[in-house]
């Protein structure tokens, strides 16, 4: 392999809003763009998140070839979640959000985009309860998973009980 | 009456053996932890006794005070006996070492194929206490150690047989007698290397201590043991190496010449064992270890015909010698 | 000749894999981590990662903090090189609510952040040793990092986790005495690299034990979402304190190592180049440090405005980064915290298919992970 020197790539966001506008159209996939703190934000429907990753990825002048991270979070009425993609070769990143009702959590999974998307997706389904549709292996990650809360769920509570602990096991 | 003194200056001897082989493994324990700990840039052993001498033997009355530990679907007789057959060989073999012209506690003709017969009994005991301890990281350590000393005890019993070509006797003081006029390390070197490099894969010493990979196996076969059965283990390690060394000095530095004064003749000799000691352990405080596959390769493919060779130029080399000294 | 029929029963045949169980207690996986492989003979054909032993709910507690109250728990996540948390953090907090940050304080962050990567870097270097089967060079590091330690104690008053550097600065000033210890540091460090670098880099069993394991291809580095030394050990240059520069990093002259190769051999090579590109960057911010305050005045309880922010740094062992979404009240309403063990070691599994066990080891100390930082 040959090393690629990537050290002096700075990318210019504001260039890259009209490139990703136009593409999306052509897709037909609804996404509203704009600038905030020197980064891409876009907001995205549930069901093109799929489409829109597959083309940020494979196309040949974006190249967002990093998946940076995938944020779940929990408002009053919606879930929220970012998935954040750099580029390395251009040096561009987008946060792409998307919203989900309340009563029908669920998404579909980009685990055959990014493979790197795995314990993100496992960690937002057993944190926030939002049903990943089509991932391989959903398992409980951190937790233990005998428990039926979600965790960051604003209706979790974090309460302090004292427990008794009583060994269950038999000493020979 | 005669058969009786005679069978009690034989138990004698064989008590001297006996006490001089623990006395020996407790020095080499002291030995091995002040070495590796000064090279690691840190001290040994430093409060019990002046510098720490009384460590080891406060050591061995620890492990013998510890509770008796039998894990619960162990095979009883494998995991039992394997701490006792791993001292066997090591004890047989001191009966034979000679340490002057006349210190010896039995002296048979050919007792150096003998040794070499007996020493490997001690690969049976390292299979047996992995298939007993019923753990899987057991059995993988004992079937790793298996396969291991059977690669190299070939070669390490080929680069002898330069020796007793050259020295004509398979007697371990007639191939020291034979050694007046030059030490075989210099004509031996290639054997000599062989030689040192298969004893330390015979020892489970590192660079080959996959056996007992710590970070890997968590001990190897060691993991069930406890208490005085790792302890007899852990002393049994250190008589071999020992041994190993031993033989080495007798070998190819020439045992205990030129001293032919016994008391000179056994100092000077146990001066040249713990030489090569040392360097064992210098060796063992700087180097990684090789993977399991890699010193198999080196094993089979490296030492083995190193060691053909150096029988077959030995051979020939002296067969020519003798007859130029004929004409 | 085998005929189908023949062929098809011996796929159907139950293969006799053993599962050999790595378990939480192990003197080699860094920290708690948990892996049970199935194994064929000493091949390793899969695994299967289990974690969460060390999680603490940390990103659940920030819901319930101010800002300032839970700086002291980002120390904890990679404890190894703490300060390098504290500062992506501190600097998430300053670019929301643009703060600017002295000068004098950028400088003294940038010497306790290198001096932390030092710090982290030497226990790579012990932990490898470990694993490849020698013991020596793991006391030898650990005494050079005491005097690095010893420096950051004189100069941020802890050892292992600070809660030095806040939000507008750092908290105090350094001591008389510390530029004399630090050039002697300075001065004997390099010289202690060259005999680490002795012990391992020539040696032909290091070599054969690391070389051509665990290749990790770029594209699948990149999939897989690796980072920092890493990344760079499978060929791509790539650092943000160059792309994204912060603190005062673009006045410093320093390289950027990487790897042809992409196996363990390329990724020590890599931190111990990065030692030394680390030590050229004190010796440039310490020659003159910038008079002025160490700390900007902050309101005591700080109010971020409404908005969302990922900000990332390079933190010891890759990128860390933070996601914060703020409701413009005291506390933060979301704070996902990225960190690159997390992604390193899910893609433990892709990389072990076919290896030895013995070699298992080794590729894991070489992805070089915390676990404080996986399960947070």
């Amino acid at each position: 392999m040959e090393i690629i020197d990537y050290t002096n790539i700075r990318g210019d966001n504001q260039k890259v809003l009209g490139v990703i506008a136009e593409k999306t159209k052509k897709i037909g996939i609804i996404a509203k763009l704009e600038l905030v703190y020197d980064q891409i934000n876009a907001a995205a429907e549930a069901r093109d998140i799929v489409a829109f990753c597959m083309l940020l990825k494979e196309d040949k002048d974006l190249s967002f070839e990093y998946i940076r991270s995938i944020t779940g979070s929990d408002f009053e009425d919606r879930y929220e979640i970012v998935y954040s993609l750099y580029s390395f070769a251009n040096g561009w990143s987008v946060n792409i959000k998307v919203k989900i009702n309340h009563d029908r959590p669920e998404v579909d999974s980009i685990v055959g985009v990014y493979k790197g998307a795995n314990w993100f997706e496992r960690e937002i389904w057993e944190m926030l309860g939002i049903d990943i549709k089509g991932h391989p292996d959903l398992r409980p990650l951190l937790l233990v998973g005998d428990e039926d809360f979600h965790p960051l769920r604003k209706s979790f509570e974090i309460k302090w009980e004292e427990k008794e602990y009583i060994p269950t096991g038999k000493f020979e | 009456m005669v058969w009786w003194l005679v069978f009690l200056w034989a138990l004698l001897k064989l008590v001297i053996a006996v006490g001089f082989v623990l006395v020996t493994a407790l020095i080499l324990i002291y030995m091995l932890r002040k070495v590796m700990g000064r090279m690691q840039y840190r001290m040994g052993p430093r409060h019990h006794g002046p510098h720490g001498v009384f460590q080891t033997m406060f050591d061995a009355v620890k492990l013998l005070g510890k509770e008796n530990i039998i894990p619960k679907d162990v095979d009883k007789w494998p995991y039992l006996w394997a701490p006792v057959i791993v001292f066997v060989p090591s004890l047989t073999i001191f009966a034979l070492l000679p340490f002057a012209e006349k210190i010896v506690a039995t002296n048979i003709e050919i007792s150096l194929f003998f040794v070499f017969a007996i020493m490997g009994i001690s690969t049976i005991s390292l299979i047996m206490a992995g298939w007993g301890s019923n753990n899987k990281y057991a059995l993988l350590g004992g079937l790793r150690s298996a396969a291991q000393m059977m690669s190299y005890e070939i070669p390490l019993i080929l680069s002898a047989i330069g020796v007793v070509i050259m020295a004509g006797s398979m007697n371990l003081v007639e191939i020291v007698r034979a050694q007046q006029n030059i030490y075989y390390i210099v004509p031996q070197a290639v054997a000599f290397f062989v030689f040192m490099t298969s004893a330390l894969a015979e020892l489970n010493h590192t660079p080959f201590d996959i056996p007992e990979a710590e970070s890997e196996i968590v001990a190897g076969f060691n993991i069930e043991y406890s208490g005085f059965r790792f302890a007899s283990f852990f002393l049994a390690e250190f008589v071999n190496l020992f041994i190993i060394c031993a033989l080495a000095t007798i070998l190819f530095l020439g045992g205990w010449l030129p001293f032919t004064n016994p008391v000179y003749g056994t100092l000077f000799f146990l001066f040249k064992t713990y030489i090569l000691i040392f360097v064992t352990m210098w060796i063992r405080s700087t180097f990684p270890r090789f993977r399991l596959d890699q010193f198999m390769n080196f094993g089979w493919k490296l030492l083995l015909p190193l060691s053909l060779v150096n029988i077959f130029v030995t051979g020939t080399v002296v067969l020519v010698v003798d007859n130029i000294r004929g004409l | 000749m085998l005929t189908e029929e023949f062929e098809k029963t011996v796929e159907d045949l139950p293969k006799d894999y053993m599962e050999v169980n790595f378990g939480p207690h192990h003197p080699s996986t860094h920290g708690v981590f948990r892996f049970i492989a199935r194994v064929d003979g000493e091949r390793i054909v899969g695994i299967d990662p289990v974690i969460g032993y060390l999680h603490r709910g940390v990103e659940k507690m920030a819901e319930r903090k101010t800002y300032i109250q839970f700086k002291p728990l980002v120390d904890r996540l990679d404890y190894t090189g703490a300060l390098l948390n504290e500062l992506c953090y501190c600097q998430a907090l300053e670019k929301m609510a643009e703060i600017e940050v002295p000068e004098r304080a950028q400088a003294i962050r940038v010497i306790s952040a290198e001096l932390n990567r030092i710090c982290a870097h030497l226990i790579f270097y012990g932990a490898i040793g470990l694993e490849a089967g020698a013991f020596t060079p793991f006391l030898f590091s650990f005494a050079e990092r005491e005097k690095a330690l010893q420096l950051l104690e004189m100069l941020a008053g802890g050892r292992l986790t600070f809660n030095y550097i806040t939000i507008g600065g750092v908290r105090k000033d350094i001591p008389n005495g510390f530029k004399s210890e630090l050039e002697k540091f300075l001065s004997i460090f390099p010289k202690r690299l060259k005999v680490f670098e002795d012990l391992f880099t020539g040696n032909e069993i290091f070599k054969s034990r690391t070389q051509g394991i665990g290749v990790i291809k770029m594209e699948d580095a990149f999939d897989w979402a690796m980072s920092g030394p890493t990344l760079r050990g499978s060929g791509a240059r790539f650092d943000i304190r160059k792309a994204e520069p912060y603190s005062g990093y673009e006045k410093y002259d320093f390289d950027i190592p990487a790897g042809e190769n992409g196996d363990v051999y390329d990724r020590y090579l890599v931190r111990m180049a990065e030692m030394r590109q680390s030590l050229r960057i004190i010796e440039q911010a310490a020659e003159d440090i910038p008079s002025g305050d160490i700390q900007v005045k902050v309101p005591k309880v700080l109010k971020l405005p409404e908005g969302e922010i990922y900000y990332r740094n390079e933190g010891t062992k890759g990128e860390i980064g933070f996601y914060i979404i703020s409701d413009g009240g005291k506390t933060p309403y979301r704070m996902k915290i990225r960190t690159p063990s997390f992604s390193h070691l899910s893609a433990l599994g892709f990389v072990l298919k076919g290896a030895y066990i013995a070699d298992a080891i080794v590729i894991l100390g070489s992805f070089d992970t915390v676990m404080g930082s996986v399960d947070r």
